[in-house]
């Protein structure tokens, strides 16, 4: 009963990963690039910006 | 998840069908593990140093004792040190990583709850890991061994903790996992406490 039931959670879960988490963003991190999937949310505390949310390029300076 | 569940997956797959190479070879399997690990420690993101590919060998090394007596649970119960190592190895280049990280960015004394959890987590397995090779398993005594590593269960809690604290889109996925953990052990438990009382009830007095 318990490796039946622990078997339909795994399966469900697997399924249900490969529909709501991208699979280009899961090879993305394998391939060692994070994304909005798989950020690391200490680089919050850290400081740095989150996909999507970097700093903007500077105004060109003139002088 | 999806990097999880895959590691999961895989981990089942080669412990099921290769338990005797794994059995047979492991210390040239702790070897590419640490070789991985390294490399892994020099890159900036990796589903080694995120603690991803860790946390597939833990999730199997825990549910492997909840499972039902079956052709699965006789094979990878005969590998479970082995994943356990592998999967400490993993951890620690996890832990490594995130602390040379809080260190470089100036956060290590101000970084959240979790970071912490993790350390703690880290710290504890070390002597878990250590004592689960055979050649320093022979040395302890049965007893201490097995008392030393109730300790797993300390570990397991502060694991689940710190993924549910870090609060990701993964929050339910830890939850149910951790949660189901605890359900099945408690169940197993009652199993057994019914069955010791069943016994005992079948010995006659001695007088």
């Amino acid at each position: 009963m318990k490796n039946l039931i622990l078997g339909i959670l795994l399966v469900a879960f697997t399924i249900f990963g490969f529909i709501n988490e991208p699979v280009k963003d899961s090879l993305d991190l394998v391939a060692g690039a994070t994304s909005e999937t798989y950020q690391t949310e200490i680089d919050v505390v850290a400081g740095a910006s989150e996909p999507g949310e970097g700093s903007s390029p500077s105004e060109p300076s003139w002088e | 998840m999806t990097i999880t569940l895959v590691g999961i997956l895989l981990i089942l797959g080669f412990g099921f069908f290769l338990y005797k190479p794994i059995r047979k070879y492991h210390d040239y399997l702790y070897l590419a593990a640490v070789i991985a690990s390294i490399v892994s420690f020099t890159l900036e993101t990796t589903i080694i140093n995120m603690g991803y590919l860790g946390l597939s060998f833990f999730i199997v090394v825990m549910f492997v004792t909840v499972l039902e007596k079956s052709e699965i649970k006789k094979r990878l119960m005969g590998i479970r040190a082995e994943l356990a190592i592998i999967g400490s190895i993993f951890a620690i280049t996890h832990g490594l990583k995130f602390i040379v990280f809080s260190i470089d960015f100036n956060f290590f004394w101000e970084a959240p709850l979790y970071f912490y959890i993790g350390i703690a987590s880290v710290v504890i397995m070390l002597p878990l890991t250590i004592t689960s090779f055979m050649m320093i398993r022979k040395t302890i005594k049965g007893k201490t061994w097995k008392k030393l590593h109730q300790l797993s269960y300390l570990f397991y809690v502060l694991v689940g903790v710190h993924l549910i604290l870090i609060q990701n889109d993964r929050l339910w996925f830890y939850s149910v996992i951790f949660g189901a953990y605890v359900l099945m052990k408690g169940w197993e438990l009652i199993q057994k406490s019914r069955k010791d009382s069943k016994q005992i009830g079948k010995i006659k007095p001695a007088v």
